[in-house]
């Protein structure tokens, strides 16, 4: 009986070893560079670590266009990078890529229309019919927008709005006679294919 | 006949006594066993447990759904730009009168949510409140995908940031069914599991990662939370923060603030 004894004793301490024995020195720091998947977590995470960068700070394009950044810096708009409109810089700063703003009303939009879901207190108009089909940077200056477009630099103006009509209406209810292309007082040349029904939208009469 | 007494008691108390004199982890080995999840550190030991440097605050209530954190991300990581593959998204909930909730996440976020055809349905629906919730890995410190993996091919980097291995990783999708927080996907180009790295090239460059960098209102916030100067570490130590499914004990590494019951 006694030989059964010693070789159930015998299994038992065995596999109390090999329980125990992983647990104690550690398997997970000196085998896991073995066996069928070998890991190195380390060089792997370097190999992440390594992969280029597209986007760079807003801060890096102030060496360059010190201007805008100026303006851009004091503004509201200081929280929106410079390449959430303009694209990613990596390729413009290396390579000397133009990089193109995006101007369309839709990138505006995506902030500034009015839509569910938005904190009330942010600033948001009616995309629809705000401003008509111009593009929003006609009106406003994106780098500091309490100011108007034309006015890069200088002292902000109240508000963004487009020129008033200093005449009266009075009998002129065709705009286009005097200031279509060729009129007396021709508009802006981005104003092309604008029907008339637009122009009261953004010019108000004193 | 059998066992004696004396002799079940000899190998019993020898036994016993092996088991004391074994020194190091065996008490908390024990533990373990005896009550399981009260001892991380023996539990996790395959490198699944560990509290990270860096730390991630979400504003829900800064977040205007302008979707420029899933641009950048795509554009900064190589994320495939078809819409069902994202390592972050904005997802819109609208509750309305009686309660009913509402989510959508039109192309991850990745166009906003001004596009007319969004916004037709909520027309008519009176919106008690509304909100927008960016969504990405969070890093967790206990990670149900480490521990799925078949292949060990998914890890803790030394600051608690969890990447994948591409060249170890089968494919098996084991990990994305485990993430409760849906924010893995399999790379249709490579078959291999990705994720957000809170862009690793990014922050063990000191730069911040691309979505952080992108926000125009300041909804994500990133830094360390070792240093308490950090806005993180202000942060999360002023605002009432709390993270997403704290009840499976993930332990996640982004705080959200403004999270609301009806957030999944």
């Amino acid at each position: 009986m006694k030989h059964l004894v010693r070789a159930g004793g015998l299994l038992l301490g065995l596999l109390l070893l090999a329980f125990f024995l992983p647990r104690i020195v550690g398997t997970t720091t000196y085998l896991e560079g073995y066996g069928f998947y070998p890991r190195n977590d380390e060089a792997n995470a370097n190999e992440w670590a390594s992969l280029p960068a597209q986007y760079a700070e807003s801060s890096v394009c102030s060496s360059c266009h010190a201007d805008k950044y100026g303006a851009w810096k004091e503004s509201v708009h200081s929280t929106v990078n410079c390449e959430d409109c303009h694209s990613p810089g990596k390729a413009h700063i290396e390579e000397g890529k133009t990089l193109v703003a995006d101007t369309s009303r839709e990138l505006c939009g995506l902030c500034h229309a009015k839509v569910i879901g938005r904190p009330r207190s942010f600033p948001q108009v009616d995309i629809k019919t705000h401003g008509g089909v111009s593009i929003c940077t006609t009106c406003h200056n994106p780098h500091n927008p309490s100011q108007s477009a034309q006015q890069d630099s200088g002292k902000p103006t109240e508000t963004a709005r487009p020129p008033a009509i200093p005449h009266t209406l009075e009998g002129r209810d065709n705009c286009l006679l005097c200031h279509s292309t060729g009129g007396i007082k021709p508009f802006p040349g981005d104003h092309d294919g604008r029907s008339l029904d637009t122009c009261s939208i953004c010019h108000k009469s004193k | 006949m059998g066992i004696t007494r004396r002799d079940f008691i000899r190998v019993g108390g020898l036994g016993l006594l092996g088991l004391t004199i074994i020194p190091g982890r065996i008490p908390t080995a024990l533990q373990d066993i005896v009550s399981p999840g009260t001892n991380q550190q023996v539990r996790t030991s395959r490198s699944d447990s560990k509290a990270s440097r860096w730390r991630f605050v979400v504003d829900i209530r800064k977040c205007i759904g302008c979707g420029r954190c899933v641009k950048a991300c795509k554009l900064e990581n190589d994320v495939p730009l078809q819409p069902e593959y994202n390592r972050t998204w904005v997802e819109r909930y609208v509750v309305n009168d009686s309660g009913e909730v509402f989510v959508d996440s039109p192309n991850a976020g990745i166009d906003g949510f001004s596009a007319d055809y969004l916004n037709t349905k909520y027309q008519n629906l009176k919106a008690r409140k509304s909100f927008f919730v960016p969504k990405l890995c969070n890093q967790c410190q206990r990670t149900p995908c480490i521990q799925v993996c078949p292949v060990g091919a998914t890890y803790h980097t030394k600051e608690g940031i969890v990447l994948v291995d591409r060249k170890a990783c089968i494919g098996c999708r084991y990990c994305i069914q485990a993430c409760p927080y849906g924010a893995r996907f399999l790379d249709p180009r490579l078959k291999v599991a990705d994720k957000c790295t809170w862009c690793y090239h990014r922050i063990t460059r000191g730069l911040l990662p691309a979505c952080v960098e992108a926000c125009p209102v300041g909804a994500r916030v990133f830094g360390d939370i070792t240093d308490p100067e950090s806005t993180v570490s202000s942060m999360t130590r002023e605002e009432p923060t709390a993270v997403l499914k704290p009840d499976l004990g993930t332990e996640p590494s982004v705080d959200y603030i403004g999270l609301d019951k009806v957030i999944r």
